[in-house]
């Protein structure tokens, strides 16, 4: 009879602990959920984030695979556009970037030159590799008309 | 009534001499066996693998319908042993009593009681057991009478009186039923044969009369010769005379498939129950135990498998969050702070990446700028400077009119103009902010 008592008494016992953590596992079930939902939107938000640098990360990558680290002076790239001696170039002080990359301001000084090959130099400073960007620009146009003076304030990134 | 069911019972008919014994498997032939029982009857008996039923002696057992004043069933159980200790000669504490539930009628709870006194039971079964009978069950003589009849000769009418008398080696026990409904039980302690014919007549008479309308049906059962009875009743008029097959084993019979039904009156007290019996009740008991106990752990189990398998799946998605936020960020990782850090480690070096973003993307204030130029120069405009910063526009010149530097597509900027030294033309300023975009 005591085996048959503790019989009963281990299954009741066990009953109890099975009809409570159901009980826990469910209500608690939810909570767990959420939990789980938390890390998975923080997973995407992470990934969201990591894809807004990406294309740059790219871009700067492929650029130092490629080995275009510096680009091509300016007052070189006017030469070729302009007459002789009406680009003078003066580089900035750089300022670091990120991974070894740094920026610099360039300032092209042309002077007594046509405004229509304007555009055409500043195209060509944009498709060189790492690109030269257009920041500001001052034009003094003189009395011959569409001819004049032009202070451009270029930007590039170099890896020296 | 008993919850047990075995796969062969045997009904012993104690009141006959030779006392009759039925056999009932769940599974076979039904037939007679002799008592007392051969050894292979008696292995079975001495396992529990078979069930021995008798009756306690109807001139013991007291019969009442009982009526509970409500219709609920649970209710009127908490009542009846109150209602029937009104009507026994005994207090009801002194006896065993089994109540077998009846259809409601007119919205009342109503069961067949049948009792019998503790004492007069010890005895009936003191002497069942010089006889060889150590029985599982213990039923009521008149209710497995009833019952056999029933399903022997199921009434016609529901309205129909009809009597059942079972002639007994020592007693002869007459019923008296409407329909399918138990009446009233009467006993007649004398044996057939001894019972003078007058008597008996006057006795039936007094039965068959009572409770209104007479029967016309009387059915015939018992190991006892009742021809005598019969003859007794030749000329009582209006009375249609039946005998069931097999008149000697109807009790045997009754009790055995009542056993093997799980029909018969529980009036064996627990304590009289076969030592087998004992021991096949306990052992379906452990058994019931431990399927709870099995049913329990493997609910545990299974809650510990859902468990298992959040926690697997929480340590992967926080794999990959650590290692989310470690490709942005190089600061070691708190738990639960990783957006935060990789935000503030994108905010940290954003504008080093801002720089690099613009050298990648287009510049699309330059073709703004010179579609401005060109529209303001198709309109006879001369400039004078031309100033282009991350703040703005700024163009100054001389033009034809105030209208040639007006409504210029896509730029409303602030506008001075003069009238100027040359003739017919007026200076300007044009000086604002790229639009919104650019």
């Amino acid at each position: 009879m005591d085996s048959d008592r503790l019989l009963r008494w281990l299954a009741l016992a066990l009953a109890v602990a099975a009809l409570a953590w159901t009980l826990d596992t469910a209500l608690s079930a939810p909570r767990r959920r959420a939990r789980l939902d938390r890390k998975t939107d923080a997973i995407r938000a992470l990934h969201r984030l990591a894809a807004t640098r990406a294309p740059d990360r790219a871009w700067i990558d492929a650029l130092e695979a490629s080995g275009a680290r510096t680009p091509p002076p300016l007052d070189r790239l006017a030469a070729g556009r302009f007459p002789d001696g009406a680009a003078t170039a003066a580089p900035r002080t750089a300022v670091p970037l990120a991974d070894g990359w740094q920026r610099r301001e360039t300032l092209l000084t042309l002077t007594a030159i046509p405004y229509a090959d304007l555009p055409a130099f500043c195209d060509e400073a944009a498709r060189q590799r790492p690109p030269w960007r257009l920041v500001e620009a001052d034009l003094r146009p003189s009395s011959t008309p569409a001819t004049g003076d032009a202070v451009l304030l270029f930007e590039s990134l170099e890896k020296p | 009534m008993s919850a047990d069911r075995y796969p062969v019972a045997y009904g012993l008919d104690l009141s006959a001499s030779p006392p009759v014994c039925w056999r009932e498997p769940a599974r076979g032939t039904a037939k007679a066996v002799a008592w007392p029982p051969d050894e292979a009857i008696r292995r079975e008996l001495a396992k529990g693998t078979a069930a021995l039923a008798i009756a306690a002696p109807a001139r013991a057992t007291v019969v009442r319908q009982l009526e509970a004043p409500f219709a609920s069933a649970r209710k009127a159980a908490r009542v009846w042993a109150s209602l029937l200790d009104m009507d026994l000669p005994f207090p009801v504490e002194a006896a065993r009593c089994d109540y077998a539930p009846l259809p409601p009628a007119a919205g009342k709870a109503r069961a067949l009681a049948c009792s019998v006194r503790r004492a007069d039971l010890d005895a009936f079964l003191d002497d069942a057991a010089e006889a060889g009978a150590v029985p599982a069950f213990c039923d009521a003589e008149a209710l497995a009478l009833w019952n056999e009849h029933l399903r022997d000769a199921p009434p016609s009418g529901a309205d129909r009186i009809r009597l059942l008398v079972h002639a007994a080696g020592d007693h002869v026990t007459v019923l008296r039923g409407r329909g399918r409904e138990l009446g009233t039980v009467h006993v007649l302690r004398s044996a057939p044969a001894a019972l003078p014919a007058a008597q008996w007549r006057a006795r039936f008479r007094q039965i068959a009369s009572s409770s209104g309308d007479a029967p016309t049906d009387v059915w015939w059962s018992g190991s006892a010769d009742a021809a005598a009875l019969r003859d007794a009743l030749s000329g009582e008029p209006g009375l249609r005379h039946e005998t069931h097959r097999d008149p000697a084993t109807f009790l045997a019979r009754a009790l055995a498939r009542r056993a093997a039904d799980g029909q018969c009156a529980a009036l064996l007290p627990p304590d009289r129950l076969p030592p087998a019996i004992v021991r096949r009740r306990q052992r379906r008991l452990r058994a019931v135990w431990a399927v709870a106990a099995a049913a329990s752990i493997l609910v545990l189990a299974l809650n510990a498998a859902v468990r298992c398998r959040f926690r697997a799946e929480d340590a992967r998605l926080q794999a990959q969050l650590s290692e989310a936020a470690a490709a942005l960020t190089d600061a070691p990782l708190v738990p639960g702070q990783e957006v935060l850090m990789a935000e503030r480690a994108l905010a940290a070096d954003a504008s080093a990446w801002d720089a690099v973003h613009a050298a990648r993307t287009a510049d699309p204030r330059a073709p703004y700028a010179l579609a401005v130029l060109r529209e303001l120069a198709g309109r006879d405009v001369r400039f004078s400077r031309v100033t282009w910063s991350p703040a703005g526009l700024d163009i100054a010149g001389d033009a034809p009119s105030a209208r040639a530097v007006e409504n210029l597509t896509g730029w409303t900027p602030n506008a001075t103009v003069q009238p100027s030294p040359d003739a017919g033309r007026v200076t300007f300023r044009l000086k604002g902010e790229w639009p919104d975009g650019l």
